[in-house]
């Protein structure tokens, strides 16, 4: 990771202590309980939001001074756009798609299926099997849902969403 | 001899046909998921924990224990013949690993790192039934200021030992203290930080909180890298000599007491018992210009060192509260669950219950010789699973893993947010196990630092001056010295190869 991006990061800890910190200062102190003022709820999230504050600023020297530290590679368009595609696909169902409508079984077994076919489509294409993907996944698809619903269902109690 | 009847009353009960099944089962999944590159033990625990939150108990935890120690195992598999550690704890078997695999002794490192294996865990199981008892015992004299410090040291060390920088551990475990406080106040019972949402209130559960952070983020990970090429490999024999164990039994000592000593330190967890333990060998061996090119000694040292910090972190996890590793957190999270209480006081209320985990542990450990000796070739087709084909699969027992036990669909959001958070840190190098470590032991802290500063009228000595409260606070002073960039050249603190 770049030196401007650490600063970044540093940048953006420091806020996330400021605003603990300020929020915890801010905090009902219960004095109209009359409770031992070492007790206070906002104690432990101002000292966290107060150490966040320092330590951001150290990321932030150290950053400037030996340069930053090798983080994972850069991300190649390739790898963005697979991450990208995942996320979307992820907090499509879980968020999105869950409990509003379809059962969860072939809500499941759609996401399965859709994943699946979106990220293995090149290698389809390029080995020329494309049918059978597409019959092995939706097969694949619609076995794990059903029993991973069938599992939670009967054998957890679980009522699916 | 209390103990020994204790032992005895729980290998009695894990002999039962279904406790056998469980435990078989159980292991065999473990070992799957520390096949597949970008699955981690931690994963595999939380996942399960969801699973069997119906069941007993004590079937509940045989089989979350099961699954880690098949994990820890699994992974070396892909180490030798990938080159690619299956879970992180496996990365120094590569070294020596893969190396006697490309010689065509693929089979052969196997059988090492089973023999490794297996002697790192009875090793380790040993020591949990002998320290736990008195660890706790000594326990029992900690107040709220020596717990405070001992929640504190655990959060340093993991964020000082697991990340390529402390500052960004220390960070993450201040990160997971400030999420274990979301929620309703456990000393006065007020609502911080939960913007009048009714969902907030409960906090922020610990369950769907890890499954976003090793299960979501995980998949993110492992659907960012870029494809796999399917492993074709031949093997041969995978039976275990035993002129290697005879000829490295001080290899397997020594990484056996690396391996539990690192797995006690407070959330250091297996993969740095694995680097320790293989850097000991290497400096004591004979033959250390073999180290890296293929060496027995090498990989036995890694997998016996990985395999011991398994019961060496349910050490202090069992007697203190504190886990000793990430995947050790997960567990004595479902431990909760379950009904006992992890902590000094367990000896006093449930002391049968230590060794019904030592137990457990003893079984998981037979359980991974047998599939070690027998099962090599057919369970390595579980790397031949397209990734596109299994992270789905792995995403949508996630979903149901949050949302199962308290069938809110908030859980599930929560397990989205922190995924996508913890994939977006670990990709700016910032660990997740420090954050892990700060959610299980935010409560401790939060409680012990304001009921010690009740008892003390606000004063801080006592902190600081109680003999076993110096010590702690001394690590941590330690930990914060060692980052001091002058003394840090002065003394050879930090990681070890």
């Amino acid at each position: 990771m770049s030196r401007r991006g650490e600063l970044l990061s540093a940048a953006v800890w420091a806020a996330l202590g400021t605003v603990i910190a300020v929020a915890s200062w801010r905090m009902d102190r219960l004095d109209d309980r009359g409770i031992n003022p070492w007790s206070i709820p906002g104690l432990t999230p101002g000292v966290v939001g107060a150490l966040m504050i320092v330590l951001a600023m150290v990321l932030a020297l150290q950053s400037g001074r030996t340069g930053a530290p090798p983080a994972e590679a850069a991300p190649t368009p390739g790898s963005l756009r697979r991450t990208l595609l995942a996320v979307v696909l992820c907090v499509g169902f879980a968020g999105v798609a869950l409990g509003h409508g379809l059962p969860f079984v072939i809500e499941g077994a759609l996401f399965v299926f859709v994943f699946t076919t979106l990220f293995s489509w090149p290698d389809w294409r390029e080995r020329g099997r494309v049918r059978r993907g597409l019959v092995q996944t939706l097969a694949i698809a619609v076995a794990a849902s059903a029993f991973i619903s069938w599992l939670f269902e009967s054998v957890f109690l679980v009522r699916l969403p | 001899m209390d103990g020994l009847n204790h032992l005895a009353t729980a290998l009695a009960a894990l002999a039962g046909p279904w406790q056998i099944a469980y435990a078989l089962g159980a292991t065999l999944a473990g070992i799957m998921i520390g096949l597949l590159p970008g699955l981690s033990a931690t994963l595999g625990v939380a996942l399960f924990t969801t699973l069997t939150i119906k069941m007993a108990p004590n079937d509940a935890i045989l089989v979350l224990i099961c699954v880690y120690v098949g994990a820890i195992y699994g992974g070396s598999r892909t180490a030798i013949l990938l080159n690619i550690p299956g879970t992180a704890a496996n990365a120094a078997a590569c070294l020596d690993g893969n190396m006697l695999a490309r010689q065509g002794q693929a089979g052969r490192a196997m059988g090492i790192a089973t023999t490794g294996s297996v002697a790192g865990s009875l090793f380790g199981v040993i020591c949990l039934a002998m320290f736990t008892p008195l660890l706790a015992e000594t326990a029992l004299q900690f107040g709220a200021f020596e717990f405070f410090w001992l929640g504190m040291a655990g959060v340093m060390m993991s964020g000082s030992l697991t990340g390529s920088e402390p500052v960004k551990g220390w960070l993450m475990g201040l990160l997971g203290i400030f999420v274990a406080t979301i929620g309703l106040d456990p000393v006065h019972a007020h609502e911080r930080f939960t913007f009048g949402h009714n969902a907030m209130s409960g906090g922020i559960g610990l369950i769907p909180a890890l499954v976003g952070a090793f299960g979501f983020a995980e998949v993110l990970t492992v659907m960012n890298a870029p494809r796999l090429a399917p492993i074709r490999a031949t093997i041969d024999s995978v039976l275990p000599k035993i002129g290697d164990v005879v000829r490295y039994w001080r290899t397997i000592l020594r990484s056996g007491i690396i391996g539990v000593t690192i797995g006690i330190l407070p959330g250091v967890g297996e993969d740095m018992a694995s680097w320790s333990s293989y850097a000991a060998a290497k400096r004591a061996s004979r033959e250390r210009d073999r180290f890296g090119k293929g060496s027995i000694e090498g990989l036995m040292a890694a997998e016996t060192g990985d395999n011991a910090a398994i019961p060496g972190a349910l050490i202090p996890a069992l007697a203190l509260g504190i886990p000793g590793s990430a995947p050790a957190a997960v567990l004595m999270s479902a431990m909760i669950i379950h009904g006992a209480q992890p902590g000094p006081m367990l000896m006093v209320n449930q002391p049968q219950y230590i060794y019904d985990v030592v137990g457990i542990t003893l079984v998981a450990t037979l359980s991974i010789l047998l599939f070690g000796l027998v099962l090599v070739r057919p369970i390595l087709w579980v790397l031949r699973v397209p990734r596109d084909i299994i992270m789905p699969i792995v995403f949508v027992l996630c979903v149901l893993g949050a949302y199962s036990i308290t069938q809110r669909l908030f859980d599930v959001w929560v397990m989205l947010v922190v995924g996508i958070v913890c994939f977006l840190l670990r990709r700016r190098g910032f660990p997740v196990a420090p954050f892990v470590l700060g959610l299980v032991l935010g409560d401790i802290i939060d409680k012990s630092l304001r009921r010690g500063l009740v008892l003390s009228d606000g004063s801080l000595l006592p902190f600081f001056t109680r003999p076993i409260s110096a010590v702690l606070a001394g690590l941590v002073l330690l930990l914060l010295l060692a980052q001091v960039p002058s003394l840090r050249q002065r003394f050879t603190f930090g990681r070890t190869p």
